[in-house]
């Protein structure tokens, strides 16, 4: 009974004195690391909804200030381009839709590809089109790491932050 | 006992309050998250129906812009499902049973945006969201309906003579329409106020229809009085807008109430002057003190002006 109160001392003195004062603290860095994204890219949609367009430099500033975080993301930009057709129903009418434009046409296509003089590579929005920013995390958080190796249940992509708008103008 | 049991005896009493109170935090932080980012949500929301609200607009008979009171409302969620990663269109009109009421502000009257049972040519009762008809700023006077312009101008519809009378305060004046403007501008400014506050209060009512809908919806929620963060009674409205209330939105500690209001800042169109100041291109905003030399060109934006090689003036500013 002594040794077996023995190991149960130990085992919660383990658990109060490391486990959770340690999760506690990365559980704290991962909230600060999320606010850090999420306000970066908020800023980044902004810019891109007052301006109207992106520039490479923007988004390699933008890629590089979250990736000081310390951890590997996702990013995925959506540019939904507005266009309008008419209304075969009732003419005179026209009816609005959106076409979707991702990351191979916008990063691959436009901000990174050589073949185009980089003076010529802002990637362009028009005025009433949307932009959505994804950004997901794809390496594990500390904190991720630490209840993976721990828990039974795996935790992924806690970092997921979603922001879009329409581009309010056309400053190019 | 040993004191080794004590100690154990106690984590074990502590263990429970330590873990409840951890839990608690965890859900105080997540909500504090969700309400920031919440709030950034329909602020931009709001933000590009307003912008959405005055995009490509025609201008009518009276020289105002008609406002796309549609595609604002389209536009506002739009971007709300975008933010929150919906795609799906029935997502969008789920989307809307959060949404108890829009009202879009136009220079003569609103228009609200919200529930209404209606009955369908099917012969269904159905329960949507609908644009409901325009409400003017009116105000009766004997035998005149004068309706109120938010830009300062006023068109009395004459019982007596049949007739419409549209104009400003002081041309109204000197025609001696009718004892209304007998008032000062100022009074009668405040008495716009007034009306347009009392017939956005009266369509906030409509919120009561929209808690019925909502819980038909299984969006269940413990009503509150919208959360006014813009006081209607002290702020004046004095430009088209929009205002949106959002009720009820889950989140990890309790529900998210939203009422927000963005009134455009619609100014009449710039014009910028440009001179040939002796073989010299200048480009001038309108009345400034500095003008000299001959005019040349009038541009609508100084971008444009600097466009065609004219410089700015710096006394203009």
């Amino acid at each position: 009974m002594n040794a077996l109160g023995k190991i149960f001392a130990i085992i919660l003195v383990t658990v109060m004195l490391f486990v959770v004062p340690i999760s506690n603290s990365l559980q704290k860095q991962d909230d600060i690391i999320y606010n850090f994204v999420y306000e970066t890219t908020n800023e980044f949609v902004d810019m891109i909804r007052a301006n109207g367009y992106i520039t490479p430099g923007q988004y390699a500033a933008f890629e590089e200030k979250i990736q000081l975080t310390g951890n590997l993301y996702i990013i995925e930009i959506e540019h939904q381009k507005i266009f309008y057709i008419p209304d075969s129903t009732s003419p005179g009418n026209i009816i609005a839709a959106y076409e979707g434009f991702y990351n191979y046409e916008i990063l691959e296509q436009t901000l990174f590809n050589t073949l185009i003089p980089v003076a010529n590579r802002n990637y362009e929005f028009n005025k009433g089109d949307y932009i959505t920013i994804t950004v997901v995390n794809t390496s594990q958080t500390a904190y991720e790491q630490f209840k993976n190796s721990i828990g039974r249940n795996p935790l992924n992509n806690t970092i997921y932050v979603i922001i879009g708008g329409m581009i309010g103008n056309e400053n190019y | 006992m040993k004191i080794t049991n004590f100690g154990i005896i106690f984590i074990l009493i502590i263990i429970p309050f330590m873990l409840f109170s951890h839990f608690e935090i965890r859900k105080e932080t997540v909500s504090n998250f969700q309400n920031r980012s919440y709030d950034n949500i329909v602020e931009k929301a709001l933000s590009d129906a307003s912008e959405a609200l005055i995009m490509d607009v025609d201008v009518n008979r009276d020289n105002r812009i008609e406002i796309n009171k549609d595609y604002a409302i389209e536009t506002f969620f739009k971007t709300l499902s975008l933010s929150f990663g919906y795609k799906d269109i029935i997502d969008i009109e789920y989307l809307k049973s959060y949404v108890p009421i829009i009202i879009i502000i136009d220079y003569d009257g609103i228009y609200t945006y919200s529930v209404e049972k209606y009955n369908a040519l099917s012969g269904e009762i159905l329960i949507k969201h609908v644009l409901h008809e325009k409400k003017y700023f009116t105000y009766t006077e004997g035998n005149n309906i004068i309706t109120l312009y938010l830009d300062g101008s006023y068109k009395v519809l004459s019982l007596t003579k049949n007739r419409t009378f549209y104009g400003t305060y002081d041309e109204l004046k000197a025609i001696a329409i009718s004892i209304f403007f007998d008032n000062t501008e100022a009074e009668i400014e405040e008495l716009r106020n007034k009306i347009v506050v009392d017939l956005i209060s009266n369509e906030l009512l409509k919120i009561n229809d929209h808690n019925t809908f909502a819980e038909i919806n299984g969006v269940k929620y413990d009503f509150f009085i919208p959360d006014t963060k813009y006081d209607l009674d002290t702020n004046t409205i004095d430009n088209i807008g929009i205002i949106a209330s959002i009720q009820g939105f889950p989140k990890a500690n309790g529900k998210y109430n939203n009422f927000s209001v963005a009134i455009n800042a619609i100014k009449e169109r710039q014009r910028i002057l440009g001179y040939n100041d002796a073989g010299k291109l200048v480009y001038h905003e309108e009345g400034c003190p500095g003008i000299t030399g001959i005019l040349i060109e009038v541009f609508d934006s100084k971008k444009e002006a600097a466009q065609n090689g004219y410089y700015p003036d710096y006394e203009c500013n």
